[in-house]
């Protein structure tokens, strides 16, 4: 058996200084932990205010500024299921001009970090997409099809690519399943067409164009003959 | 007049009573045995972390890669790209695939230094500043096991900083200020986690497990066949957040603390299983490892 030898304990004054430093630290750590879901203004303030210590800390768990806290960002997702289909699995999927379609995540255990980052850039994806900023979705499959296009050869990387974001919110295999099936069991959050135009003199450019949904298009109407 | 002699009679003892509570919680002396044992094996949390990001590098990370710095700008900076990227992080003034890759087995080495329990001082702290670069890298992909990985290292790093966790018979004020912030703001993890799930009506209606054991795309194993008692569902999703709701004031009490601290194995067990966060349920379940008393390790020495 060893004895134990124990330091000095502190001086007055360093008790108070580091008592100081406790409160302050933890106040600004109480104050963006509950600021996590439906936060108040006054939250929102004092959230901003903290944000230079701790964001740079990551003592808040959130990426988002703090006005954009309604609802609860994916990130924050402490609460493991609401419920609704926000929760489930998110997937990327990138068609090409053949018909092919890569999947992300594809063939990845389900506890993975690599399939957990996917299933979070797709739910970053959706939940901008909810919100009606498009930019975000848009930047995304911007860069998804950036990479893919830096990756194939030249003749593929020509023809136009078409990339979804989709949800699954029935019991379909996310590797399996066939994405033109309307019955498969998935949500489509956002889709775009996408291409590399190298028309410029510049180097080439990714342009993305987003598809709206038969719901959110004008109906068809019967003009008749137009002879 | 005797109304403030009164209250002065009061309030007296009562500060002073709530200054010494302050004083022997922060400022009592502490062994370094729990922070030695967190600090290996936060270091191996982050190394695995760090490591699975080795699988797909350079199309994260890379100059034309998945999260490029333009798709972080737009997500962080609300669209306006004229705005710099919060935070910092080296990955950003990265643009060749190789210098990426070297800093990364870079990192990767001082993570393993960390776990190995070597020169704890310096690797700790710039493991800790590692694991942050690739947190700001692309904060949006992170979820609940970084946010507690990164709150452990900053404990530990400055803990580290303060005294040597190598020294096992050495007990310090400072270990016990860096345990009892682990500790407080263990138990904030899980006040959010709680209060998260009562934002939620399924909670509420005790069909949460339900909906978990259900999710074919996350779950790791399959527990239909518990779906067949809606009983039992609504008994399983009414303790799990019972457990978590009272964690944070049982587990102060020392004849509570190992029925929590059981309670709370179980439900992380049961969180990997069904949601397929199977580091941050371990994570937890070494975090939850700063309540444990020597006297209960079975070391009464």
């Amino acid at each position: 058996m060893t004895a134990s030898r124990q330091t000095t304990p502190p001086g007055e004054s360093v008790k108070t200084f580091v008592s100081l430093s406790l409160f302050i630290h933890l106040f600004c750590v109480a104050v963006v932990l509950g600021s996590s879901f439906s936060p108040s203004l006054l939250q929102q303030r004092l959230v901003s205010l903290f944000s230079p210590y701790t964001k740079t800390l990551h003592l808040d768990p959130n990426y988002v500024p703090p006005n954009r806290r309604l609802p609860a960002t994916p990130s924050s997702a402490f609460h493991l299921t609401t419920g609704e289909e926000n929760t489930r699995l998110h997937q990327w999927l990138l068609t090409t001009a053949d018909g092919t379609t890569y999947r992300f995540p594809g063939q990845h255990w389900r506890g993975s970090f690599l399939r957990q980052r996917l299933d979070m850039l797709g739910q970053v994806a959706a939940f901008h997409a909810r919100l009606d900023i498009d930019e975000v979705p848009a930047e995304i499959v911007r860069s998804l099809a950036r990479n893919f296009f830096t990756r194939v050869e030249q003749d593929a990387a020509n023809q136009p690519i078409y990339v979804r974001c989709v949800q699954h919110v029935g019991e379909s295999d996310p590797l399996t399943f066939d994405p033109s099936d309307n019955d498969a069991g998935v949500n489509i959050l956002y889709e775009a067409d996408v291409w590399l135009d190298a028309s410029n003199n510049g180097p080439p450019t990714v342009n993305v164009l987003k598809r709206t949904p038969i719901s959110q298009s004008a109906p068809p109407v019967d003009v008749g003959n137009l002879r | 007049m005797n109304i403030a002699v009164a209250y002065s009679k009061f309030s007296q003892p009562l500060i002073g009573a709530v200054g010494m509570g302050w004083n022997r919680f922060w400022f009592q002396q502490r062994g370094n045995w729990q922070l030695a044992l967190l600090t290996r094996l936060v270091g191996v949390f982050a190394l695995v972390w760090l490591a699975s990001f080795s699988f797909e590098l350079t199309e994260m990370f890379g100059a034309s890669g998945w999260l490029s710095r333009e798709s972080v700008q737009q997500v962080l900076t609300d669209g306006d790209l004229t705005q710099p990227v919060p935070g910092f992080s080296h990955l950003f003034l990265l643009e060749s695939n190789f210098s990426i890759w070297i800093t990364h087995i870079v990192g990767m080495i001082i993570l393993l230094l960390v776990a190995w329990g070597v020169a704890p001082r310096i690797s700790t702290t710039a493991g800790f500043i590692i694991v942050l670069c690739y947190v700001h890298r692309a904060p949006m992909v992170t979820n609940q096991f970084e946010a507690i990985l990164c709150m452990l290292f900053l404990y530990l790093s400055v803990g580290s900083l303060c005294v040597d966790f190598r020294d096992r018979n050495a007990l310090s004020w400072t270990s016990n200020v860096a345990t009892r912030l682990i500790q407080v703001h263990l138990c904030g993890f899980y006040v959010l986690i709680a209060t998260s799930k009562l934002g939620s009506p399924v909670w509420w209606t005790g069909e949460a497990a339900w909906y978990l054991i259900t999710d074919v795309q996350h779950r790791l194993v399959d527990l239909a066949v518990l779906t067949s008692s809606p009983f039992l569902m609504n008994g399983i999703t009414h303790l799990w957040l019972l457990t978590e709701l009272l964690f944070p004031v049982l587990i102060w009490n020392r004849h509570t603390r190992p029925l929590m601290l059981l309670l709370v194995t179980i439900s992380w067990i049961w969180t990997a299983f069904l949601t397929g966060l199977v580091a941050y349920s371990l994570l937890m379940f070494a975090a939850n490892l700063v309540f444990v008393t020597r006297d209960a390790a079975g070391d009464k020495k």
